[in-house]
């Protein structure tokens, strides 16, 4: 069931075009990571959800309705920032049952003191502080109830951040690079703490992050946008393995995919100024660039695939495996491989190398930056 | 933090570096009294001494030109609280303090946040609301004679327009009170206001959002939500400062009314002047001036002492 639809909104500021037309379809407690560098977007396209900003053109619907004339109170809708914006002057406690205290009480309920003489008001603060210590056990944070912000980690933060967002069950969940403030430690196990609370909880989630780390190893699917463009939406597996285009390809995936000029066509594959024979495989297709992952330009003997003798410019130890820039015949072209470590003692004895691009991980482009799905036209030859 | 106490561990050090460690300390001690020496001996000169030389005054009957001084013990103390025209100034300034502080508070608040509501104009708005704080007061009295004049005054005119009786507001007992506090509101509000001002722009927008966010839907939720709480200390500060100034009101007393009629508008600060450089009763004069000080002290003290502790976080 589809619970957050983006219609083609835009949104300008001022002549710089922010979002240049983006729909997007989100179904029921799905977690999707909206990926892209910094400035392409993203954080105006959730804030936009949020109804925090108002688009330009197009429209937003959560839950089947059209929200664009609901303010953010009534979108049904939580935002985690990325700065977190716990009130400094509430305690833990306090702070995550501000949303429910906002919807639950009126504004005279709500008054210092009036549950000790309303009945009502006394019963909704009891179940708010039930509410509150339920959501708060779950996110392990029942001992911090009584701080105040300042007195927590970057990491607490974070939780209390996400059990205020999560306490009143919104039907969809905001997260604005909610881990860029924590240190690359942390942000690892709050990366599989928050997957753990999204699994537990099943709330709707769009979660922005221009680190794609985080997007390959949270999301259920990734939106990839680059400048105002959602380029692709698909699993991980297929923005990494099927590209739209070449700057998504470059965009996914680290160190970044060796993409090389060529010609191709029924008369067969040119790569760096040799024709290349045995390209069976390709047979059929036309493209104007080959991509080829690190990990798939490889230096066995045996296989399919074109080959190409290069320099060896640099190299790099990683520990289980190794990096190799190497620099191909006269062209200057630089390719990187990632090899495992017995091929870079080799390669540590010599200056070249003869290196293989795996014919069956090869990724065709178009004179457009397209990805041509040679594959069909494989099937077809 | 008491010098020495940022190195707990040398505490646990044997004799040898234990003796070496406080020779260090003794050093650097000297050193810390060198740097605040020349700022120590300026305050003593110019606030501790003068003040001391007043109390002491305060214990003596004299007045100026006089040969002989004679030490009277608390006689003017009990002179100022047995006179019910005395008693009245007091009464007057703690009146006009808490008058214009929450006047001056609560007017120059809703001005900051509407001012900083407005879509456009801000700067201009800004610039008048604190045009009084960069004109000096005796200039800007000769517009509030203009303005209250009993026969001539554009508010009794503007009051006869719509039928209403005008006062003459500066001489009126009933009158000049109110009308000095309103004087005093009307100086302090550009000055809070630009201190309201910057406490509001250091609120990150993100709380109003989230405010927003978690239904705090109308301005006026997301004031009492976020604005008022975050803006606690800053309140404090504008409290204090304004109590202060407040609590040293002269000049507008000193231009306008001269404390009358019959002492009605009377404050602290213009009977010192009067008593001291009018009547030259210098003894009488200190007495008023530590009754003035002693005050001014305990205000300070209440306020901090009761608020810090709420209103930071
Ligand atoms: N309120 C604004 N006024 C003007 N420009 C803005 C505003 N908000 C964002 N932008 C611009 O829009 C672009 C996208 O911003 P943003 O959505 O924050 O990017 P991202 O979150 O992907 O880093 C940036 O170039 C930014 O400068
Ligand atoms: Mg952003």
């Amino acid at each position: 069931m589809q619970s957050l639809r983006v219609d083609n909104v835009r949104k300008n500021f001022g002549t710089t075009k922010v979002l240049r037309g983006i729909s997007l379809d989100i179904s029921k407690t799905e977690f999707v990571a909206l990926l892209g560098p910094s400035g392409c977007g993203k954080t105006t396209l959730l804030r936009i959800i949020a109804g925090l900003e108002r688009q330009d053109a197009g429209s937003v619907d959560i839950a089947g309705r059209c929200v664009d004339d609901l303010g953010p109170a009534e979108r049904d809708i939580a935002l985690v920032f990325q700065s977190y914006a716990l009130y400094p002057h509430l305690t833990v406690a306090q702070n995550i049952a501000v949303p429910l205290v906002m919807r639950r009480l009126s504004a005279v309920q709500r008054l210092p003191g009036l549950s000790r003489l309303s009945g009502y008001a006394r019963t909704q603060r009891r179940d708010i502080a039930r509410d509150v210590a339920q959501i708060a056990e779950s996110m392990e944070i029942g001992h911090l109830l009584d701080r105040k912000p300042g007195q927590l980690s970057g990491g607490q933060k974070q939780r209390v951040a996400v059990a205020r967002a999560l306490v009143r069950k919104p039907s969809i969940l905001l997260m604005d690079e909610p881990l860029s403030n924590l240190d690359a430690k942390l942000r690892v196990q709050m990366r599989q703490e928050i997957v753990g609370m999204h699994r537990r909880h099943g709330a709707t989630t769009v979660y922005v992050t221009h680190d794609q780390t985080e997007a390959m190893t949270m999301a259920d699917r990734i939106a990839v946008i680059l400048n105002g463009e959602l380029q692709q939406i698909g699993t991980p597996a297929e923005i990494y393995k099927q590209p739209a285009s070449i700057d998504v390809a470059e965009f996914v995936g680290s160190p970044k995919i060796n993409i090389l000029p060529c010609t191709l066509n029924t008369h067969g594959l040119t790569l760096l100024g040799t024709a290349h024979a045995g390209t069976a495989g390709l047979a059929g297709a036309s493209a104007a660039f080959i991509g080829i992952r690190p990990e798939h330009v490889t230096v066995d003997v045996e296989g399919e695939g074109p080959t190409v003798r290069c320099k060896i410019a640099s190299l790099e130890y990683l520990g289980s495996e190794a990096l190799i820039q190497a620099r191909v015949g006269d062209s200057g072209e630089e390719i990187c491989l990632r090899t495992d470590i017995d091929v870079f003692e080799r390669a540590k004895q010599s200056d070249t190398l003869k290196v293989r691009f795996s014919a069956r991980n090869m990724l065709l482009f178009g004179q457009d930056r397209r990805r041509i799905d040679w594959s069909a036209a494989q099937g077809t030859a | 933090m008491p010098l020495g106490e940022e190195y707990p561990e040398t505490r646990e050090g044997n004799d040898v570096r234990l003796t070496g460690m406080l020779s260090f300390e003794k050093r650097r001690e000297r050193v810390a009294w060198l740097f605040a020496g020349p700022a120590t001996l300026l305050l003593i000169a110019t606030l501790i001494l003068p003040s001391l030389t007043i109390f002491i005054f305060a214990l003596t009957d004299w007045q100026f030109g006089q040969s002989a001084v004679r030490f009277v013990g608390l006689a003017n103390f009990v002179e100022y609280f047995s006179d019910p025209q005395s008693r009245q100034t007091l009464i007057n300034t703690l009146v006009y303090v808490a008058v214009t502080v929450t006047g001056s508070v609560v007017l120059s608040l809703s001005v900051a946040v509407l001012i900083e509501s407005l879509p456009f104009g801000r700067t201009f708005f800004r610039a008048v609301y604190f045009l009084p704080v960069v004109s000096t007061f005796v200039a800007m009295a000769t517009v509030w004679e203009l303005i209250l004049h009993p026969t001539m005054g554009l508010l009794n005119i503007s009051l006869r327009f719509v039928g209403l009786a005008g006062y003459d507001w500066l001489h009126d007992r009933s009158t000049v009170m109110p009308t000095l506090c309103l004087i005093g509101i009307w100086e302090m509000l550009g000055f809070n206001m630009v201190l309201f001002l910057a406490g509001l722009k250091a609120i990150p927008r993100d709380y109003y959002e989230a405010a927003e966010i978690d239904g705090a839907s109308s301005a006026w939720s997301r004031f009492w939500t976020v604005t008022w709480p975050l803006l606690g200390p800053t309140t404090l500060f504008v409290v204090v400062i304004s109590a202060i100034r407040a609590f040293r009101v002269f000049e507008s007393v000193a231009v306008l009314t001269r404390g009358d009629p019959g002492g009605a508008s009377d404050v602290l600060l213009y009977s010192i002047y009067k008593e001291g450089f009018g009547f030259l009763r210098i003894g009488y004069a200190s007495a008023i001036t530590v009754i003035f000080l002693l005050t001014l002290l305990v205000l300070t003290l209440v306020q901090v002492r009761f608020a810090d502790k709420k209103v930071h976080y």
